[in-house]
């Protein structure tokens, strides 16, 4: 059977070659109607765009990539929602794809997967080093997310290190004093662990607390299992703490199972804090006291920057400015910072004190897409 | 397609004359090995011994070797991307199910698009019709909306794979587990137990029914055990997600019913619903034992660990790939009807702490 062309689409839809092209490359001057009129006719004829054929032509396919460490952590999934839905918006389709904080996968995604279809990448890495980024030619533009690499990156994250001194804060404030930090590691680096990590310290320090070695407790992964064993394994040397500082939600609602395991009450022995706020967290016993990052912020801005950059690489003048960047500095690296909140619930305020998610302790940044740093 | 775009020789330099990439013929001439042994590592096969990964890995770092993930598929008309349209990213069984997809493409060198569709049948139409799949090899879909008669006229060649709840008599492959059964498993269980009033969380009312198996299988079980199965132990819910398991346990407790046992349709929503159960200081399992599905992470680490029907998740992944990719090797293929593999894990929400720990 013969491939369907565009000549095709367009006499089937009864509009201009002009017009097809114009929805197929993701134009905006191409009315609702009309779009939906041809993207009906391009998927009755089964018409596929040859896609090598494009690159030469355009380097457009309107895909981006979104490039995560683990789907089946919820948070990942979560911020997944939020970017697909921004995409739709800007018509633009999202990859997911999932690099098991494998390097090789984390690579192939900054080169664009070899660069023949997608457009623009945002990339949650892991693995990566800021050697990495150098030498991007021919490369889609790429936004990262979560770890800063190098200073000079195009980046979208919550002020990491400001949360969680603020979350170390809160226990201080309820008279805990021995706060371990769940996934806590040596905090000289640029990734979000290192930046928690620096966060904790410092609320200890101001407390005129030492910080104890021993209560940063190292996880292979950021998963259930990994709180729950971590915090088990110390547990069982004998020392107790009476708060925790989880990483994330995910080692903190491991962590909360062990404890309970352990015969420890929580909040009344341990108080526990988390970060991401994911759906889990609000439906476990106890609730979990939670770093909520503004996720539908972080996807905006994300998209945002990104659609930016596409439009400067593609050569055209770029559709907007993304929010909170000065028109001045649109073409250097952002890093921009979006708002997290500390949302209080029971495991540190208690079943009386958390009627429902509690909101407190709002975060002094102001509200999304803040701009330079 | 001519052997001369970029997109057919990704290895070599581009016209400016930046660095030539570094090709798996160079990782295998720095680590002394063949190529084909590069290439196992590269896609992260199983055979390959650790000292000789560790050796390959150092040499493509050493290199700094960029797979080029997809070229390869562009040689042969095709894209290398698999999609997998889901209803619901946020549901962990769904982000399970996708890394599960995830790995088993990967095993075969594809990369998977996921398509998030919302459950919303307008969206599973669009994808179903091939508006996105005009970059993409495959489609595997998991529809909560579409029924037969939506997929009957499909014109797009893209091939087709259909994962989930609903029954289809289409010319499609179709992975399921067999949800009849599974949900009589879960029910008989808890008669086993001795529970005699056993609540359904999470049948969704209307036209599109993907929770009917597992009413069905819930009332057939009862019945056979002649015990009720009436409405008034349904509840229906418009989501899937923890809040709505909460608020559908609620209602059932709202309505003057006491029953010792709830099964509900998933996971988050069980755990919703012993949410509310703790809430109303009811314990689980000694005043109701509850039994979720899809044995999903968050349900080995709750206050009370949860009972679960768990599907062969890495099963279903497989056979979806496999499925696409035998479809896309041509050949005149019957459409096939493939059953995965379901058990019950018995946690403390139906057995208790200590049974649940003993055994």
């Amino acid at each position: 059977m013969a491939r369907p062309s565009i000549k095709d689409v367009a006499r089937h839809a009864g509009v201009s070659e002009k017009t097809v092209s114009n929805v197929i490359n993701d134009y905006v001057h191409v009315s609702d109607r009309t779009r939906r009129t041809v993207q009906e006719a391009i998927a009755h004829l089964g018409y596929r765009v040859n896609l090598a054929g494009r690159h030469l032509r355009k380097g457009r396919t309107g895909i981006i990539a979104l490039v995560v460490p683990e789907l089946d952590v919820p948070y990942f999934a979560e911020l997944a929602r939020h970017v697909i839905r921004e995409a739709e918006r800007r018509s633009l389709t999202v990859l997911i794809h999932q690099t098991g904080a494998d390097r090789a996968h984390e690579l192939a995604a900054l080169a664009g997967f070899g660069s023949t279809f997608v457009d623009g990448v945002i990339l949650s890495p892991l693995a990566l080093t800021a050697d990495d980024l150098k030498d991007r030619a021919g490369a889609p533009p790429t936004v990262l997310l979560g770890e800063l690499l190098e200073e000079g990156a195009d980046h979208v994250a919550i002020d990491n290190e400001k949360a969680a001194r603020e979350a170390t804060e809160h226990l201080l404030g309820l008279g805990r004093r021995r706060i371990w930090a769940v996934g806590g590691r040596d905090d000289s680096g640029l990734g979000t662990a290192e930046a928690r990590t620096r966060g904790y310290r410092a609320a200890l320090a101001e407390a005129g607390l030492a910080l104890d070695p021993a209560a940063l407790l190292p996880v292979a992964s950021f998963r259930m299992p990994d709180g729950a064993a971590a915090v088990d394994r110390a547990l069982r040397t004998g020392a107790l703490p009476d708060a925790l500082l989880c990483l994330n939600d995910q080692l903190a609602l491991g962590a909360l199972r062990t404890l309970h395991e352990h015969g420890l009450r929580v909040p009344e022995d341990v108080a526990v804090v988390g970060f991401d706020d994911v759906e889990g967290g609000r439906f476990s016993v106890p609730t979990l006291s939670t770093v909520a990052p503004d996720k539908a912020a972080v996807a905006r801005v994300a998209v945002e920057l990104l659609r930016h950059r596409m439009d400067e690489a593609a050569g055209g003048s770029p559709a907007r400015v993304p929010a909170g960047a000065s028109p001045a500095a649109a073409r250097s690296p952002q890093d921009l910072v979006v708002s997290h909140r500390l949302m209080l619930r029971e495991s540190t305020e208690g079943r009386r004190g958390a009627k429902g998610p509690v909101r407190r302790g709002e975060s002094a940044a102001p509200g999304p897409p803040e701009g330079l740093r | 397609m001519t052997g001369r775009t970029p997109v057919d020789q990704p290895g070599r330099a581009d016209r400016k004359g930046a660095e030539v990439r570094v090709s798996l013929k160079d990782v295998a001439a720095h680590a002394g090995v063949s190529i084909k042994t590069v290439s196992n590592v590269v896609n992260n096969y199983q055979h390959v011994t650790p000292a000789m990964r560790e050796r390959v890995q150092r040499s493509l770092d050493t290199l700094g070797y960029r797979p080029n993930l997809t070229a390869r598929h562009l040689r042969n008309g095709r894209t290398g991307i698999i999609a997998l349209a889901l209803p619901e990213l946020g549901n962990p069984y769904f982000a399970e199910l996708a890394a599960a997809v995830i790995d088993a493409a990967a095993d075969h060198d594809h990369i998977v698009l996921l398509d998030h569709t919302g459950g919303r049948r307008e969206q599973e139409l669009l994808v179903s019709r091939g508006f996105r799949a005009r970059v993409i090899d495959g489609l595997i879909l998991s529809p909560l909306e579409l029924g037969t008669e939506d997929l009957r006229d499909r014109a797009e060649h893209v091939p087709l794979v259909l994962l989930g709840e609903r029954e289809y008599d289409l010319p499609y492959d179709h992975i399921a587990i067999d949800n009849v059964a599974a949900a009589r498993t879960a029910v008989r269980h808890l008669v086993d137990l001795g529970r005699r009033e056993v609540a359904f969380i999470g049948a969704r009312g209307g036209r599109s029914e993907p929770a009917q198996l597992r009413v069905r299988g819930w009332r057939a079980e009862l019945v056979a055990a002649g015990l009720p199965a009436d409405d008034g132990l349904v509840a229906a819910t418009d989501g899937w997600g923890h809040a709505d398991g909460a608020a559908a346990m609620a209602r059932i407790l709202e309505t003057g019913r006491r029953p010792d046992a709830v099964f509900a349709y998933n996971d988050v929503m069980a755990i919703g619903a012993m949410r509310t159960l703790h809430e109303r200081g009811l314990r689980v399992p000694e005043d109701l034992a509850v039994v979720g599905f899809d044995d999903v992470v968050e349900g080995r680490f709750g206050a009370v660990t949860l009972t679960s029907v768990s599907p062969d998740k890495t099963a279903i992944g497989r056979l979806a790939v496999e499925s696409v990719l035998a479809r896309l090797a041509g050949g005149a293929l019957e459409p096939r009807r493939i059953r995965a593999a379901h058990r019950l894990v018995e946690r403390e929400s139906t057995v208790g702490r200590s049974a649940a720990h003993g055994g």
